[in-house]
């Protein structure tokens, strides 16, 4: 293999697993803070792209505010989610809102399909993303540069929100107590609220960024997209959102490693996550940036 | 207006009475302690009246307003605040950082605020720190405020779990057991602090405590509890010739 071709693979794998990140990073922000795995993250953001798609198409907006309206109007829905499904179940046990998690995952599929109907359609590619770049031998497409930048500005953002803000720390503080952050004041389910709000915001620009990537949109996208990057946050350490992006950009290697080395074998490229799942769960739990198990 | 009033609290878990029919008024400024044998209902009530469990029956009021129904955090907000009989601190943050969450309820910048209004969250920021800090002096643990709250030895721990109740601004402070895991010296320390800090905030004390010396020192009444049921009350000299609390006591062991 020479350098050019390592240099693409290299470009292909950091975009793929900046996708996976973002859309991870929702799924352990909620896990760390209400231990729940939401099932329906991944349905969240395949709202996100519908919400994008019909903005420019019916409403005719220019991407740039279609696009931002979209992330908005996901992360409203994620509020609206937690406050219908998620917050009646909030005091039973856990595997109550897994199930429900799961519940609302169907829903949403299901809503997809009366409403936007089954039928693939085609995601607009805006030029500035869409340019092809050549560099030598190396070609790619301007969005492969645009996924990372923006997941790096997405994640500096949400790593600011939790490490360096009072809803941050209020966050942290849920996470390790609900019951006491409440009595210390804290309104619990506004912090909860906003946790979903930031998780569903940043699954729907990892959903844009996907649907420009592979242009086409269906309301079942979010199924493999959202299972694998739930594998990005549990190998990053669920619960931890730098983890969630590691393990993210270390599954979009190691799937485009397998499909540079074995092209033969490309049609096991789905079966890497749920490969590197087992093997976690089978040897590293906490996943690799995780924290301690508590008691 | 009574300043703090319970009447006929009663807490059933199944068939356990837990609390029967509780009633106790405290005026502005009181320090009232609560005692008796282990599993008499004593956290119970705090946890009713912090919001933690839903009484079965009965009504609190503090200044006039009813308490039960309300969210924990509107409680707290409303002027009440607690610490725990087993410490619950936020091990993992730093010390200022505990007290810093409890200071939330006094800020009035929202989220969005602290996007757009930076000067604002700033300020604010900047008052919450300089207010944790303040606290912390408060309870002579300034100069710990880096270190992480779980490493504290288990007295600090007591006294940073006070910091972080006054920080909400109270004015009816519940400590469950103080002074439980402290030596006399500690115990005698802890004593002058509560002194002084009711007058320092016009606190209003509430408080549950097995040493029964500190209770008999620090208290001006005292209510007795057994099996949830209130057996006697008055003040120390009273309770300590009590017959039916003597026989709580020593009928328990």
């Amino acid at each position: 293999m020479d350098f050019s071709l390592i240099a693409q693979q290299l470009i292909n794998a950091v975009s793929l697993g900046s996708l996976y990140g973002l859309i991870a990073i929702g799924y352990t922000m909620v896990y760390g803070i209400l231990r729940l795995i939401n099932f329906a993250h991944g349905d969240v953001m395949m709202m996100g792209c519908f919400f994008a798609f019909y903005g420019i198409m019916i409403f005719s907006m220019p991407w740039w505010l279609s696009f931002p309206i979209a992330i908005v109007l996901t992360a409203f829905l994620g509020i609206l989610i937690d406050r219908g499904a998620y917050r009646p179940v909030r005091n039973a046990p856990r595997i109550s809102a897994l199930i429900t998690a799961i519940g609302v995952s169907f829903f949403l599929e299901n809503l997809g399909l009366v409403v936007f109907g089954g039928r693939p359609k085609g995601f607009p590619r805006p030029e500035i993303f869409g340019g092809i770049y050549t560099f030598g031998d190396i070609r790619f497409l301007g969005l492969s540069i645009w996924v990372p930048l923006i997941a790096l500005v997405l994640l500096s953002g949400i790593l600011f929100l939790v490490y360096r803000t009072r809803v941050g720390r209020a966050m942290r503080c849920i996470s390790y107590d609900m019951e006491t952050t409440r009595i210390m004041g804290v309104d619990v389910n506004r912090i909860i609220a906003i946790t979903f709000a930031a998780g569903s915001a940043a699954a729907a620009a990892g959903g844009i960024l996907w649907a420009m990537k592979y242009p086409q949109i269906n309301p079942l996208m979010g199924i493999i997209p959202g299972l694998k990057a739930f594998v990005a946050a549990v190998l990053g350490g669920i619960g931890n959102v730098v983890g969630a992006m590691l393990g993210g950009l270390i599954l979009g290697m190691a799937e485009i490693l397998l499909v540079a080395i074995r092209p033969d074998l490309s049609g096991y490229r789905d079966a890497i996550a749920f490969g590197i799942l087992i093997l976690i769960l089978l040897f590293r739990p906490t996943g690799l940036m995780g924290e301690k198990l508590p008691e | 207006m009574e300043f703090f009033t319970v009447r006929n609290l009663t807490m059933k878990f199944g068939g356990l009475v837990a609390v029967n029919d509780f009633d106790i008024t405290l005026k502005k400024g009181e320090i009232v302690g609560l005692i008796g044998p282990n599993g008499a209902g004593k956290t119970t009530v705090f946890n009713m009246i912090a919001g933690y469990y839903a009484p079965t029956s009965g009504t609190i009021h503090f200044q006039g307003k009813l308490l039960n129904g309300k969210k924990a955090n509107e409680i707290t907000r409303s002027g009440v605040a607690r610490t725990f009989q087993n410490i619950r601190l936020f091990t993992e943050l730093t010390v200022v950082e505990n007290v810093m969450i409890a200071y939330h309820c006094r800020l009035r910048s929202t989220f969005l605020g602290a996007a757009l209004r930076l000067p604002l969250y700033r300020r604010e920021e900047k008052q919450m720190y300089e207010g944790a800090m303040e606290f912390l002096r408060e309870v002579e643990l300034e100069d710990l405020s880096r270190e992480q709250a779980g490493s504290l030895p288990y007295g600090m721990q007591r006294r940073l779990e006070i910091a972080r109740a006054l920080a909400t601004g109270p004015q009816l402070l519940l400590l469950d057991e103080p002074a439980a895991g402290m030596n006399p010296n500690e115990t005698q320390d802890l004593l002058q602090l509560i002194l002084r800090l009711r007058e320092k905030y016009r606190l209003t004390v509430f408080l549950i405590e097995h040493d029964m010396k500190f209770v008999m020192q620090l208290c001006e009444r005292i209510q007795v509890l057994d099996y949830g049921t209130t057996i006697a009350s008055g003040t120390p000299e009273e309770i300590q010739q009590n017959e039916r609390v003597i026989e709580a006591y020593l009928g328990e062991g």
